[in-house]
């Protein structure tokens, strides 16, 4: 043995129960701040992209698709439901005062299929007018959105010229949406003349009884866009006082139910990391006064044969570090495999939108958490090494022990 | 090198008693020169190892001054004091002293070690003149009260120092083991070093060359 590392190391080494306490307890707090922070990330991340995603500042919908129980958080996350009203509301709408731009949506049916893990979402929209749809697609073929063209979710398998089919009739991939982790990533919008072929082609006559009233003219959602200058809130009054069976809502307010769900949740993991890295701190500190206290003779040793002040803090120092730097490590790893295993269930259990952060954030995540994790061992261990520094060698080596 | 002790005391504070104040050392004055072994006896509580503490550089006096030769001991900063105390003085400190998460030839080689330096060639060769070679992989819960004694006593000679400090050194030790310890020291006085024993055994006196008595933490 030749150097001071070295000794550091066999007093972890030969203590193995002490060591792998206080590595479990830095493990803990750092898998908390790492699945903690990533937790909160995604939630932030899940709601800016449905928020995006929303495009609209009002959306209408028939009356009743309001009983629907967790109506806000489904229709936000992507769920579809069969609820349809009039066409002809379009028309009234879009000719009342501050509306912009306006686009339908058509929701058939949902189908379980091999190209995606959960059901695929047979979703009618107007290329014409659209304007939350086209923002979002990542890949494309550059030629317009035609009949019997498509356009896919991010988890829908398949690319971009791929052909697809549906109740035996084929449909080709124009584009390809970018990743939202909501149910718009199992989702297939086509133009309704495309729905109601498959509507048609699935034989299935309550599909047929929806896609055949009014001939097509039933639609699920009306999306609106309010020009500049214009109150959203008087706008969608208005919509609600002159059109009957109709809901008209302001995305922000549906938001505002989920972001407060949202910051409830992240709240929520704030307070426990918080209270996490508070008794981890209070109990590494604890645990290394008590190792110190116990071991106070043999630092005393230390300095009768020559250890300054400055040897000794650096051996608890040392000691402190390793084992939190150890455990903060493995509690990264742990609380990152945690994230990655656990996200889909997580967002299952939560209900709201779960997009999990870049790559480069979850390093940054993963940083922090080591970060955090062996800084407040070294703190902990600081404590105990001021005391230890301190003590009176004298009186402790002419003690019994 | 020979110690100077002038005019040191030790003092307590201690609440609850009249004057709270408790005096372990009165004023005295003490030399430990070098080619002699002195020992200090006395009852225990008498302030014996306190006196040897403080001449050892690791109780601060309340008053005096400890001169090795014409160093000043406790004007020295404290990183200074403890390279000081590693390279020239010896301590066997009364008890056991072992670090329990070191084998025995780590633990004598520890002085070395707390510098970054290899002693294991000088701890190997101390461990064998006291006997101790086969135990060098052995960890110190494993050995004898008389075999961790003078593993102690190893490390503390293991940089040959030129002072040399034991409190107690065969407290727990036989017969053979008590002459074997003293002769050692013995013959380190006779090579030259200062040698000072605190002990409450008569049969140290056969080997001193100077012998001082601490009576209720007086020196008489």
């Amino acid at each position: 043995m030749k150097h001071l590392r070295q000794f550091i190391y066999r007093n972890l080494v030969r203590r193995p129960v002490r060591s792998i306490a206080l590595i479990l307890l830095a493990a803990v707090l750092s898998m908390s701040i790492c699945a903690g922070t990533c937790v909160v990330q995604s939630l932030e991340n899940g709601f800016a992209a449905m928020r995006n995603r929303m495009g609209a500042d009002i959306m209408v919908v028939p009356y009743a698709a309001l009983s629907r129980k967790n109506f806000d958080n489904e229709i936000l996350l992507g769920n579809t439901g069969n609820f349809y009203m009039p066409k002809e509301n379009t028309e009234k709408i879009s000719g009342m005062e501050g509306v912009q731009n306006l686009s339908t949506q058509y929701y058939l049916t949902s189908v379980q299929t091999d190209v995606c893990d959960t059901p695929v979402h047979l979703i009618a929209y107007d290329p014409e007018t659209d304007f939350t749809v086209a923002p979002w697609i990542l890949q494309t073929d550059g030629s317009p959105i035609d009949p019997y063209d498509v356009v896919i979710g991010s988890s829908v398998r398949a690319e971009v010229g791929d052909v697809l089919t549906f109740f035996g009739t084929d449909v080709t991939v124009a584009a390809k949406l970018d990743r939202s982790d909501t149910d718009y990533d199992c989702t297939v919008f086509a133009d309704m003349e495309t729905i109601l072929a498959l509507a048609d082609a699935s034989g299935d006559e309550t599909l047929l009884s929806y896609s055949q009233a009014d001939d097509g003219g039933m639609v699920s959602t009306i999306l609106v866009d309010v020009a500049d200058g214009y109150d959203i809130e008087s706008v969608k009054n208005d919509i609600n006082i002159h059109i009957k069976k109709i809901r008209a809502l302001q995305t922000k307010n549906v938001l505002s139910g989920v972001s407060s769900g949202m910051s409830g949740v992240s709240g929520t993991a704030k307070i426990l990391m918080s209270a996490v890295w508070i008794i981890a701190m209070g109990v590494m500190a604890a645990a290394f006064i008590m190792m110190t206290g116990e071991r106070k003779r043999e630092f005393a040793v230390l300095r009768v044969l020559g250890a300054s002040r400055k040897k000794l803090t650096a051996v608890v120092l040392g000691e402190g570090v390793t084992l939190s730097g150890v455990g903060a490590a493995g509690g990264a790893a742990i609380g990152l495999a945690v994230i990655f295993v656990c996200s889909g269930w997580m967002e299952k259990q939560l209900n709201l939108p779960f997009l999990l952060p870049g790559a480069g954030s979850i390093v940054l995540d993963v940083i922090l958490a080591f970060c955090v994790s062996t800084l407040t061992g070294a703190a902990a261990a600081s404590l105990a090494a001021h005391r230890i520094s301190r003590q009176d060698t004298g009186t402790i080596i002419r003690s019994e022990e | 090198m020979e110690v100077r002790g002038q005019q040191i005391r030790k003092e307590y504070y201690r609440s609850g008693t009249g004057s709270n104040i408790f005096t372990a050392v009165e004023e005295c004055d003490f030399l430990v020169p070098s080619g002699k072994l002195t020992v200090i006896h006395g009852r225990s509580g008498s302030g014996k190892s306190t006196i040897l503490n403080m001449l050892a550089g690791i109780l601060k006096p309340t008053g005096g001054s400890v001169f090795y030769d014409d160093t000043d001991l406790y004007s020295m900063r404290d990183e200074e004091l403890a390279r000081f105390r590693n390279l020239h003085i010896g301590y066997v400190p009364q008890g056991r002293s072992a670090v329990p998460s070191l084998n025995v030839l780590e633990n004598v080689a520890l002085p070395y070690a707390l510098y970054e330096e290899d002693g294991e060639e000088a701890a190997a060769e101390m461990m064998e003149r006291f006997g101790i070679a086969d135990l060098s992989e052995v960890m110190p819960d494993r050995l004898s009260g008389g075999e961790l004694r003078r593993m102690a006593i190893a490390r503390a000679l293991v940089r040959r120092p030129e002072v040399i400090f034991a409190d107690e050194p065969t407290g727990d030790l036989d017969d053979e083991n008590t002459v074997a310890v003293f002769g050692a020291l013995r013959e380190l006085a006779a090579a030259g070093a200062a040698v000072l024993v605190v002990t409450h055994e008569e049969d140290a006196f056969e080997y001193a060359d100077h012998i001082y008595a601490m009576n209720a933490g007086k020196l008489e």
